[in-house]
């Protein structure tokens, strides 16, 4: 979208000028999943191996928030800057599980439209949608909660929404979410930013949306060539039976 | 030593972009932002780097700030033009966010830019002026309508030279005095209006062919302050010893009508902000999902008592300075003229009513093809022609608030009027921006009277244009 480009633009930019020292104050940033993998990597790769990744980690990173994905430049950024072309068995082997390592980062970050969300009890869902409206602030246990339509172009979904969450969003908001969970939670299907996740507040009013179809509203059935995923079966309602189309 | 923020934070928001990367350049420069300054000319990468650290440590450092601005001039090797783009971008997209801080100081150091002269100093001084909201009588809007008339006010030999700031300033005043010469109470408010009715005084007094540079416009909004005592005597003279303003051009008012107003006025009293939401909603928004992005423009726009006084703001952006192309015309995009029905829907003052719906049809009162565009008319025929049938109630209002000010806006030029508002809907037909007056003429709904007095304007179609083709061979003094 024209929107969300030169903020992209802007980024890139800076990491020509000032990749080195964001690199490093972005190590700080990686979350503690990514770290362990980067400690495997660290007790094999030399120091400018670790760079590439490093580099390209946090760039990757940054991309989250514009939502743009490009992989050849990703890739190609990662050949340009890893010096070692020739070399011996020990860091030709570097080289490939950095990118082996790079592909998978890449393909686990890839913002999706909400049409395309499927239940699992995995946290990997990066969308960024439109806070449509909010339900009612509950309790479970010792945390609020509350229920949201959010949606962007493609679907809407329900969205649960917990503690300080609660009170921060508003309707017009954009949010982002990263590695949140789209699955089953007390008998309701609804993304949420779940332990892992992160939800973060990116902008305002201007995002266009769809309120159908309503991935919430959506019978799933497992699929009976591979048992862990699920497909869709039967569409229970176009829009939310909750929160209703709008008026 | 952790350096303090300059946007306020709210749980989970992300990191501002601008602040971030002000922040960073300080974070990367803080140990060379001691004297002795380097008198080593940076390279185009780390100028701007520096600038981003200069201006971060401005706005966070106040003890500390003069220091930083000794660097900048010892460096500065563009006229300021990097800073003062920093300072804009951060007006223009975070200014409300600004901490108390930041936000003294960045006024502090565009006081002092304007005695150097700095590149794009007036562009920044607009977007300040952006940022006062109508019709808002908190603490901090207050504040920041004092704060940036005490500046201008003490740079009146600035002023002078830049036409454009001085009738920016005069038009935002003039408007908040209508706003806030109502209000009683402290004593600060008393001498914030003192120092609004002042400048305004000046300027209209002393500068008066700067202030003509508004246009007809500024007819519209002095007459929102004629009760001002001040006001009531310019507007005297204004009518009846135009010579006293001793400027050449300026002989009886009607030569404002005749001066279009430039559109970037109509986007000194609506923000940033406003004006991008105004801007997506009318862009990209299409005819059935607009319900949604309205309320949430009332929650963040027009939600307390008084911010309906910026209705007839954005109705004026609206007609003149939005124009969307073909493309979005014939699309299924939302049209302005259902905005502004909205628009007019949401007042419930008749007062501030009164004001839209003057905003709306006042191209039309001096409407002169040569000179005016046909889009600034546009709207108001389409919301009256689009609401028969089943908003009839609205295009009643509007017929009947269009003769009321034909008869009664201007007394003396009542024929000119009528015939400026004639050519209107006669362009508006000869254009095809609609075919057909029928289903307002023919429409049991509306008052015989008033289609009667709607028909009238029609057949003067024929006597208008031989007047017109008259009058441009006796060239008038006009």
């Amino acid at each position: 979208m024209p929107l969300r480009l030169p903020f992209y633009k802007l980024v890139y930019k800076r990491l020509e000028i000032e990749g080195d020292k964001m690199v490093l104050s972005c190590v700080n940033h990686v979350k503690s999943g990514w770290k362990s993998v980067f400690m495997v990597f660290t007790t094999v790769a030399d120091d400018r191996s670790l760079h590439c990744l490093l580099t390209v980690y946090t760039w990757k990173k940054c991309t989250l928030r514009t939502g743009s994905v490009r992989e050849s430049t990703v890739l190609s950024t990662l050949k340009v800057r890893d010096p070692s072309l020739n070399h011996s068995a020990a860091e030709a082997k570097e080289e490939e599980w950095g990118r082996i390592y790079l592909y998978y980062y890449i393909h686990m970050t890839k913002i999706i439209h909400l049409k395309d969300i499927v239940p699992a009890a995995t946290n990997t869902v990066n969308a960024q949608f439109i806070l449509l409206e909010k339900g009612g602030i509950a309790r479970d246990g010792k945390e609020m909660t509350c229920p949201a339509l959010v949606a962007d172009e493609t679907a809407s979904v329900h969205f649960q929404m917990w503690g300080s969450e609660c009170e921060t969003f508003e309707p017009g908001d954009i949010i982002r979410l990263a590695d949140g969970i789209f699955s089953y939670h007390k008998n309701n299907l609804v993304l949420r930013a779940g332990k892992r996740g992160k939800a973060e507040k990116v902008g305002e009013f201007t995002m266009l949306f769809v309120e159908t179809p309503n991935m919430s509203e959506i019978r799933w059935a497992r699929d009976p060539n591979n048992l862990k995923k699920f497909v869709q079966e039967a569409i229970v309602s176009p829009h939310s039976r909750i929160f209703g189309p709008s008026r | 030593m952790c350096p303090e923020r300059l946007l306020r934070t709210v749980p989970h928001e992300a990191e501002n972009p601008i602040e971030k990367s002000l922040r960073e350049a300080f974070l990367l420069l803080q140990n060379q932002l001691k004297p002795p300054f380097p008198l080593t000319i940076p390279f185009p990468p780390e100028y701007s780097q520096l600038n981003h650290a200069i201006a971060f440590g401005i706005l966070a450092q106040p003890h500390l700030a003069k220091v930083h601005l000794t660097h900048l001039h010892a460096i500065v090797v563009d006229g300021y033009e990097i800073f003062t783009s920093i300072l804009l971008k951060l007006c223009n997209e975070s200014f409300s966010r600004l901490l108390e801080v930041p936000k003294c100081q960045l006024l502090w150091v565009c006081s002092m830019l304007i005695h150097i002269s700095a590149e794009k100093i007036e562009t920044l001084f607009i977007s300040l002026m952006r940022q006062i909201t109508g019709g808002d009588f908190s603490e901090s809007n207050l504040w920041l309508s004092v704060e940036v008339l005490k500046i201008l006010s003490n740079n009146w030999d600035w002023l002078v030279e830049e036409p454009i700031v001085l009738s920016s300033a005069l038009y935002v005043y003039l408007k908040l005095l209508a706003d806030h010469f109502r209000l009683g109470g402290s004593f600060k408010l008393e001498e914030l209006k003192r120092m609004e009715i002042d400048f305004c005084v000046k300027a209209l007094r002393e500068h008066f062919q700067l202030s003509m540079h508004i246009g007809r416009d500024l007819v519209r909004i002095l007459q929102d302050v004629t009760y001002i005592p001040e006001f009531k005597d310019i507007w005297k003279d204004l009518l009846f010893d135009p010579k006293s303003f001793q400027v050449s051009e300026f002989s009886s008012l009607s030569n404002l009508y005749w001066r279009r107003t430039p559109s970037h006025f109509f986007l000194l009293r609506i923000s940033p902000q406003m004006e991008s939401q105004l801007r997506f909603l009318l862009t990209f928004v299409k005819w059935g999902s607009q319900k949604r992005y309205q309320a949430w423009f009332v929650k963040k726009h027009l939600y307390w008592p008084g911010s309906e006084s910026m209705i007839s703001d954005i109705v004026r952006f609206i007609c003149c300075v939005h124009h969307p192309s073909n493309e979005i015309i014939h699309s299924n995009v939302i049209s302005r003229w259902a905005v502004i029905g909205w628009l007019l829907k949401s007042c419930r003052r008749n007062y501030y009513e009164a004001n839209a719906k003057l905003a709306l049809f006042y191209d039309w009162l001096f409407f002169d093809e040569k000179f005016d565009n046909i889009m600034n008319i546009e709207p108001a025929m389409l919301l009256m022609i689009n609401s028969v049938p089943q908003y009839v109630d609205i295009t009643h209002m509007l017929l009947e608030f269009l003769f009321l000010l034909v008869d009664n806006y201007d007394v003396h030029h009542r024929e000119m009027l009528a015939g400026n508002v004639s050519a209107s809907i006669n362009l508006l037909l000869r254009k095809g921006v609609v075919h057909s007056l029928d289903p307002l003429i023919s429409c049991n709904s509306i008052s015989p009277a008033l289609r009667e007095r709607f028909n009238s304007f029609l057949p003067a179609l024929h006597l208008c244009c031989n007047k017109k083709v008259n009058e441009d061979e006796t060239s008038t003094d006009i």
